[in-house]
């Protein structure tokens, strides 16, 4: 158990490293002049040579790769991400108010996907090919089919412009967050409810169920025993595979619905080339999900012992 | 006793099983012999009301069969049981499904009858044999003790060895616990040697069902004639008559 804790610990940690010198190299390779792009992004002014100049020495792209590369990792370690190139700020605090937009956007969708899906594929599975079951079939195709910005959009024309029931832009309240949330979470709800009904009717078959079937073992128990477990694993490994969208997804919606939150952040950041924000959301993003993958390998484990076994 | 009468089963337009009817005693053995497609595991699951039949009916003492919760021991030892779980969780589920307390030692007893060492229930199936796996399926089977056990060529996925010694095992338990048990298998040798009764299926249909001595020594249609021949050109079972 320990040496298992431990190379899945030494695997996020290669994950972790790995992304922080490929972010950091490919930012330090991209076209166009960085010095340039912080000082206008900064003055906001067409400028002299002597300016940009000015501002490679105290940004300090005037190093070579690997000094700057460590002038970087060291305060990182202690979880220090530096100041802004472009605003002089300290990342930490703008870094964790766009968290604090993001975040719980994200968890709601993940909710609604669940409380959507789960229900739907249980209801669906209890006769399979019922019109029930194809309702939720056809739903969740036509759900994972239609790209978020899209249904943002139409979100927004109906709830917004022709009820006036939401708010369509900005993030003051919580009302303001309802369709975001929803434009994610139906997304979400789709691909779950396909990939759990599948789930469900493949662990139904599993061929040790007639051996039990007559035994007094009530539906209710082959379930929750047999079948639930069984369905689980492919439906772990999807739900942390949504979130991968969730975070893709967020940045479309977030500009959408002009909420402030780490896809805006990573926006402006990107255009401004604004290296420590950019570096502190990859990475940020990396670590979610090794943390993320981390806890789904431990939940493979406790639902098939056979697996992460050395001899299995 | 188990009764089957003038069961039918289709499936679609195809019918897969054609007025069945026969009865098995308390503590006796039947033998259902027939090649791949002849109906064997639909005969099976009819039993255990697994599916529903189109007509006809089967019964356990009058009642249906379910209600005296028929075991099964399956083709395949090791699909037999849930992957992620201990044999031994695996073995009391209908124990602890059925609420029953079990008389003290019953565990062990039937263990030692089955020749299995007690510390390999804590092991999953992937980590004991075939054989191993097969007896826990058994054991398993048993360990509620049904009135009626199910056997679902309980010998073919084992080798040689294995089969004889199993197969023993299996009458030595019956005998001690008076189960009725329905074998399939396509062994005329087996089935001979342990049922009490043959019952050949063919397409569906019981082609012949006679006492195991009886039909060894004279097989009435040319159908149970043929198999019977060949059984013994095989070595599968001893020349009679």
């Amino acid at each position: 158990m320990i040496k298992t804790a431990g190379g899945l610990l030494l695997r996020a940690l290669v994950v972790l490293s790995g992304t922080a010198i490929l972010t950091f190299a490919l930012l330090w390779n991209a076209p166009g002049d960085p010095a340039q792009a912080i000082a206008m992004a900064r003055f906001d002014a067409l400028l002299t040579d002597e300016v940009i100049d000015q501002v490679r020495a105290e940004v300090g792209l005037d190093r070579s790769f690997w000094q700057a590369f460590w002038a970087w990792l060291g305060p990182l370690l202690t979880l220090d991400f530096g100041n802004s190139a472009v605003t002089g700020r300290p990342v930490w605090p703008d870094l964790w108010a766009s968290i604090s937009y993001t975040f719980p956007l994200a968890f709601a969708a993940l909710g609604i996907g669940l409380i959507i899906s789960v229900p739907l594929a249980i209801l669906a599975t209890k006769r399979p090919g019922s019109l029930l079951d194809r309702f939720a079939v056809g739903l969740a195709s036509i759900g994972n089919a239609i790209p978020a910005y899209w249904l943002g959009l139409i979100l927004i024309l109906i709830f917004a412009v022709k009820l006036a029931w939401l708010p369509a832009l900005g993030a003051s309240t919580p009302a303001h967050a309802i369709l975001p949330a929803l434009t994610l979470g139906l997304g979400v709800a789709a691909s779950l409810t396909r990939i759990i009904r599948s789930g469900i009717l493949e662990a139904r078959g599993q061929p040790f169920l007639p051996a039990i079937r007559r035994r007094g073992v009530s539906d209710r128990s082959v379930g929750r025993d047999h079948v639930a477990p069984h369905a689980a694993i492919p439906v772990v490994t999807v739900f942390g595979l949504e979130l991968a969208f969730l975070l893709e997804g967020l940045v479309l919606v977030e500009v959408i619905f002009g909420r402030p939150g780490l896809g805006t952040f990573l926006v402006q950041a990107i255009l401004s080339r604004d290296f420590s924000h950019v570096q502190a959301v990859v990475v940020l993003t990396a670590l979610v999900f090794v943390v993320v993958n981390l806890v789904i390998d431990l939940i493979y484990r406790v639902i098939d012992p056979r697996i992460g076994e050395s001899n299995a | 006793m188990l009764t089957v009468s003038d069961l039918v089963v289709k499936r679609g337009p195809r019918v897969t099983l054609a007025d069945i009817s026969f009865t098995l005693p308390a503590g006796k053995t039947l033998a259902v012999v027939g090649e791949s497609g002849a109906g064997k595991s639909t005969l099976i699951a009819a039993i255990l009301g697994l599916l529903r039949p189109s007509s006809g009916e089967v019964t356990w003492d009058g009642a249906p069969t379910r209600d005296a919760r028929p075991a099964l021991v399956m083709q395949e030892p090791r699909a037999a049981f849930n992957p992620t779980m201990s044999l031994r969780r695996s073995i009391m589920e209908p124990v602890v499904a059925q609420n029953i307390s079990l008389a003290g030692g019953r565990l062990e007893r039937l263990c030692a009858g089955l020749e299995l060492p007690l510390d390999l229930l804590d092991r999953r199936p992937d980590q004991v044999s075939i054989g191993q796996a097969q007896r826990a399926g058994i054991l398993r089977a048993l360990i509620a003790s049904p009135p009626l056990v199910l056997f679902d060529e309980p010998l073919s996925a084992l080798d040689a060895v294995t089969q004889k010694h199993t197969a023993r095992l299996i009458a030595e338990l019956q005998a001690e616990e008076g189960f009725a048990a329905l074998i399939v298998t396509h062994d005329l040798g087996y089935a001979v040697a342990h049922g009490d009764q043959i019952a050949v299926l063919k397409s569906g249909r019981i082609e012949e069902i006679a006492d195991a001595q009886d039909f060894a020594l004279n097989p009435r249609s040319d159908y149970c004639r043929t198999l019977r021949d060949a059984a013994i050109a095989l070595g599968a079972l001893e020349a009679v008559a």
